[in-house]
């Protein structure tokens, strides 16, 4: 593409638009482009001091701001800083783009030039959206005050590449890992020796977990924890809201050889689909969010069903189970190929719920996992009433312990970590 | 099948390729059969129904076209009306009138017991019924002659993209269409999918959105949260509705030009209107004009006095109501939408039909109706809330609610005032929206960019089905 002077000259009578004719002005894109330079070079200059001076005025609200992920408030600011900058970048290349694409379609005749025109901006759009999703700042802006779940996830996860603490620890699993863990007590217990981050996904069987395991590479995820109860296996007509959400195009041969789609809702295997081609398809529910506010959402995506006392009855085996099974054994495999230890908490629902399963079930859940363990050595049982006994008090309904028991739980895991683990941490430079 | 679906995206596939390389005459037993096909994917026994209509009326209109004697003409003719309301009452009205029948016989302590009838609805009886027997009425009143061919009436019934859902064609408009070869223009084929697009965003992005919004609304018979939100529920269903049957039309007029074929608009910024007659040229167009044509002009129109005409008039709207849906809460709406005609004519009478000079005095009128416009379809969607929900508590609950104005903006505020925004800039711009290629090429591009990102982030794609299908 070159952009010379006639690229930016739209006043040839044919562009009654004005509006566009602004955005595309050439002015318009050298007086930014300069700003852009500048801008760029300051931060290389004093990024990190302006980093300092955020830190030591605005500390804490900055550290709410990163939903308490953050372990190095002075790092976080510059980041962000370098985050603005490049989402600033990205506009602006887009608006070249524009400009280009839109001197090109008023030079042609053709009455579908404006058709491959506009799906060409819109495919450009898309790209936009995947590069500018590798920035926490992104997702910050779409989450804005109120929580969901895949902005939180991306922040969170473009946050870690930030943590130098290490190991880093990737909490995985449904939202009963969630309320089992509370990062910032597991965190303040470690004391600097180990750094927790939770990356849970709601109604997450353990074929969400291997989708989720997939995204971590070795450089920033040493170890995974995951918090398993028998849903996460034995469980039907499980939706994945996480493949709807995450799984991208390069996951397609993986999760085609488990056999997942198989297992998808139809709606979700169109969604996810479709998400994969399209970034911007594929953040519908953050953008969805942002826009409308929860309320606006359709109800699939609102609502995750909640576990009645039925379903446990209705639980047995399966040839979902078996696919949840071969999904559990290909995330350990490819941790272990990545390096990665993962330490699985024998977890339990609440025992008045729990007491209605199957004791065949139960004992082949706990058949399955010691036959793992055996099998691959970067696997770590550890039973949760080695942790801490929870009693039906503890529960705050079937599946979720109490914000108290998260407590005690977190610093018993803390306790334990210290003791089993592991290599002493290293920082990275 | 339903146009939001992959099954009619494969469906498309096949179909669109194949027609581009028949001859003529093969494009329309293609089309046929695709229509068939189309239509039997509800359910094949559909296929059956629509094919006995058409077989009768193709006969009794070939019977009306031969024949000079008047008493012949007319006979024939009574077959076919006889033939088409016969089936859409038994389908459709038979358990509503008998079920009414039984609860007018109990109330005055009469005992009538007789069975309802176990049958499906098929999915768009009225629309293709109306097709059809306008056919037989033209070629009765000599203003058409009967077609020459069966494959081409047949196709102009079953023409798949209007079939279940309209616009309702006249004969005398598609059949021409049908049976002569069709030219491909370049520049009605970009319009052609302009419309699929724009149809899609105002069905699966503005219609689908609200219809969580509204639904979630008249779920209970009191409206959720606070009275305040009752406004946004009964808001978000006028738009709900709007984009969803105009986004109908519009992808069905789209697919169309994509076959050469020119279908009628069926909507013209209908919530922009300054009263109840306006709205109805614009709301729903062929099934007014249909209504007027063969039903109000018969009955007499304006012709036979003042209360004649008001009598026709109300005639004419409680029948539309009742064509919408067997329910007397149809009718009611049909009664309502009656009402605010004879009133607005009685009005013209007293006071002249002068529009106001100032645009404010318009623009409060616009407003004042689209209200009204609103409390009709608080009536007409009630009228389909889930069993065990009363729906005349509901009505007056909302009506009370609506008694006074929204005082807060919740979420869902913001988010029918969004998309309802977007629905009324359709609107604004739809008598515009048939002229895509005289926008600046610039202008075309950044459209479909931004439509097909709104299609993108807040498009429902869960095929749900159009509102109008179960018409």
């Amino acid at each position: 593409m070159v952009l010379n002077s006639s690229t930016f000259n739209f006043k040839d009578g044919r562009n009654d638009d004005t509006f566009l004719s602004i955005i595309v002005n050439r002015r318009f894109f050298i007086i930014t482009a300069v700003i852009l330079g500048l801008a760029w070079l300051g931060n290389a200059l004093v990024g990190d001091a302006l980093g300092r001076f955020a830190a030591a005025h605005f500390g804490s609200t900055i550290a709410n701001l990163g939903g308490s992920k953050v372990p190095d408030i002075t790092e976080f600011v510059a980041a962000r800083l370098t985050d603005a900058l490049w989402l600033t970048s990205l506009v602006w290349a887009g608006c070249v783009l524009i400009a280009a694409i839109g001197h090109r379609i008023t030079k042609s005749r053709s009455q579908l030039a404006p058709w491959i025109a506009g799906v060409g901006l819109f495919i450009a759009l898309n790209v936009w959206c995947l590069l500018a999703a590798q920035t926490a700042l992104f997702w910050l802006i779409l989450r804005g005050t109120s929580v969901e779940n895949q902005a939180q996830f991306h922040t969170k996860e473009n946050l870690m590449r930030e943590v130098k603490i290490r190991p880093l620890i990737a909490v995985v699993g449904s939202s009963q890992s969630q309320a089992q863990f509370t990062a910032e007590i597991f965190n303040s217990e470690v004391a600097g020796k180990a750094w927790m981050m939770e990356f849970w996904y709601p109604g997450s069987g353990a074929a969400d977990v291997f989708f989720v395991g997939e995204r971590f590479s070795p450089k920033y995820v040493t170890d995974f924890v995951y918090y398993i109860s028998f849903t996460n296996i034995y469980a039907l007509g499980r939706d994945s809201s996480s493949a709807r959400d995450l799984l991208r195009l390069r996951d397609l041969p993986q999760s085609l050889s488990i056999g997942a789609w198989r297992f998808f809702y139809p709606t979700t295997a169109r969604y996810t689909a479709l998400g994969m081609i399209s970034p911007l398809f594929q953040y519908r529910a953050s953008f969805q969010h942002a826009l409308l506010g929860p309320t606006a959402l359709p109800p699939k995506i609102v609502a995750a069903p909640k576990l009645t006392s039925s379903d446990i009855i209705s639980y047995g085996f399966s040839d979902e189970a078996e696919y949840q099974k071969a999904a559990f054994r290909r995330f350990i495999e490819h941790s272990a190929s990545k390096g990665q230890r993962v330490i699985v908490i024998v977890g339990q629902m609440n025992p008045d719920y729990e007491a209605l399963l199957s004791p065949v079930i139960h004992q082949d859940f706990q058949d399955f996992l010691k036959d793992c363990a055996a099998t691959y050595p970067n696997l770590t049982l550890v039973w949760q009433n080695e942790l801490l006994v929870q009693p039906p008090e503890a529960y705050r309904d079937h599946a979720h312990v109490t914000p108290e028991t998260s407590e005690k739980f977190s610093k018993a895991f803390a306790k334990w970590y210290l003791q089993h683990s592991l290599p002493s941490p290293k920082p990275i430079e | 099948m339903v146009f939001n679906s992959i099954t009619f995206l494969v469906f498309c596939a096949v179909v669109f390729p194949l027609y581009y390389l028949f001859p003529f005459r093969w494009q329309n037993y293609l089309l046929l059969a695709a229509s068939y096909f189309f239509y039997g994917w509800w359910d094949w026994r559909f296929t059956l129904l629509l094919l006995s209509t058409t077989s009768i009326d193709f006969w009794v209109a070939r019977q009306i076209g031969h024949s000079n004697d008047h008493a012949v003409r007319r006979r024939f003719l009574t077959i076919s009306i006889v033939a088409n309301l016969a089936a859409l009452g038994t389908f459709k009205y038979f358990n509503f009138f008998s079920t009414s029948l039984q609860t007018v016989l109990h109330g005055i302590g009469l005992s009538a017991d007789w069975p309802t009838l176990h049958v499906i609805l098929p999915v768009g009886i009225s629309f293709y019924t109306f097709v059809s027997m306008s056919y037989t009425l033209d070629v009765y009143r000599r203003e058409l002659a009967p077609a020459r061919h069966f494959a081409d009436f047949a196709l102009f019934v079953s023409y798949f993209p209007h079939l279940v859902a309209g616009p309702i064609m006249r004969a005398s408009n598609l059949l021409p269409q049908c049976s002569q070869p069709r030219v491909i223009k370049r520049d009605e084929l970009v319009n052609g999918l302009w419309l699929i697009l724009i149809g899609f965003v105002k069905k699966i992005v503005i219609a689908d959105h609200l219809a969580h919004i509204a639904d979630s609304g008249f779920r209970e018979q009191i409206p959720p949260s606070a009275d305040a939100n009752a406004w946004w529920f009964v808001l978000a269903f006028a738009f709900q509705i709007y984009g969803d049957f105009s986004g109908y039309s519009d992808i069905a007029r789209g697919l169309a030009k994509l076959m050469g074929f020119e279908l009628v608009v069926n909507f013209r910024a209908p919530y922009l209107v300054t009263g109840p007659s306006e709205f109805w040229k614009n709301w729903h167009i062929s099934l007014s004009t249909w209504l007027r044509d063969y039903l109000y002009i018969p009955l007499g129109g304006n012709r036979y006095g003042r209360f004649k005409t008001y009598r026709n008039l109300m005639a004419t709207m409680v029948l539309g109501g009742l064509w919408h849906g067997a329910g007397l809460l149809y009718l009611i709406w049909g009664f309502y939408h009656g009402t605010l005609l004879c009133v607005q004519r009685a009005g013209n009478e007293i006071f002249g039909s002068r529009a106001p000079a100032r645009r404010l005095l318009v623009a409060a009128q616009i407003m004042g109706f689209f209200g009204l416009t609103c409390v009709g379809w608080l009536i007409f969607r009630a009228g389909s809330c889930a069993p065990g929900i009363r729906s005349d508590i509901l009505i007056w609950n909302f009506l009370r609610a609506m008694a006074t104005p929204p005082t807060t903006l919740l979420p869902i505020a913001w988010a029918v005032i969004l998309l309802g925004s977007l629905g009324m800039v359709f609107q604004a711009t739809h008598r515009k929206m048939d002229l895509f290629v005289d926008w600046s090429p610039r202008q075309q591009a950044a459209g479909i960019c931004v439509a097909l990102t709104l299609l993108c982030i807040l498009g429902v794609f869960d095929g749900s089905q159009f509102i109008y299908f179960q018409f």
